[in-house]
């Protein structure tokens, strides 16, 4: 049974940005397609419930945050120890996150670290027969390919602007605070 | 060159780990164009498009337009 993480980091604001909720948008609709799934958050940032009140409405049944003002900024070591924290506390086996700068840096670190695998530049994810499938880009956005992998982790890292962006509602869910030393 | 081609000549070969990966499909992007040819156009009706053409820019769609001259570019992901 997959366990879907939609994973995220905060703005300077502590709000979410457009690009995390179409990544949001993507994972819900995973869970949806496979009965049984679960969705999971992990936020990272320097104060992480603002950002997890406003997405409370999603289907997730756990919200997992790394906060911290050493968190706030985007740095490989310490986005990458954050992420690898998260993955493993929900023990994911498909992991989506926004292809933001930050994260296009760090997650194919974090793959490696957990052993499983990345795709970058998604632009769209389907599920076919019990199967999913990502389309994503090759060669400076050159070439465009369909492929699915069996390992797990399977990090998914959308292209902004790609998808719809999620619209769930506000709320204040339980947020678990996973500390880093 | 000289110093590395012996070294990697004698390089022993390893299995990539691409199991568990299987391509469905792989293409090159569809380019959408709408160029037109069009002769013998009175300079008057040129700008008339051209015109109509920035009042679309002005009302509507985000994102890359199309333009009368270059057709409509492929939309593609930011790099």
């Amino acid at each position: 049974m997959e366990t879907i993480l939609l994973l995220a980091h905060t703005e300077t604001d502590g709000s979410l940005a457009k690009s995390a909720r179409e990544a949001l948008h993507v994972a819900a609709d995973l869970h949806k397609a496979f009965a049984g799934s679960k969705l999971v958050v992990g936020l990272v940032g320097e104060d992480v419930q603002a950002a997890a009140n406003s997405i409370a409405a999603c289907p997730a049944v756990k919200y997992f945050g790394v906060a911290g003002k050493e968190f706030g900024q985007s740095r490989y070591a310490t986005d990458a120890a954050a992420a690898e924290a998260i993955c493993k506390a929900a023990q994911a086996t498909i992991v989506v996150a926004p292809a933001t700068s930050r994260w296009t840096r760090s997650l194919p670190g974090v793959a490696q670290r957990v052993g499983g695998r990345a795709e970058t530049h998604v632009t769209g994810v389907s599920t076919d027969g019990g199967k999913i499938t990502v389309n994503r880009w090759y060669y400076r956005q050159r070439m465009e390919a369909v492929l699915t992998r069996a390992q797990r982790p399977w990090f998914m890292l959308i292209d902004p602007g790609s998808q719809a962006a999620c619209g769930c509602g506000a709320g204040r869910p339980r947020l678990k605070p996973l500390p880093l030393t | 060159m000289r110093t590395v081609m012996p070294v990697l000549q004698k390089a022993k070969p390893v299995k990539l780990a691409g199991e568990g990966l299987s391509f469905a499909s792989v293409s090159l992007p569809k380019q959408l164009r709408e160029t037109k040819i069009v002769k013998d156009k009175s300079a008057d009706d040129i700008a008339k498009e051209i015109v109509e053409w920035i009042k679309k820019i002005k009302t509507g769609r985000d994102g890359m337009l199309p333009s009368p001259i270059l057709g409509t570019p492929t939309r593609r992901p930011s790099q």
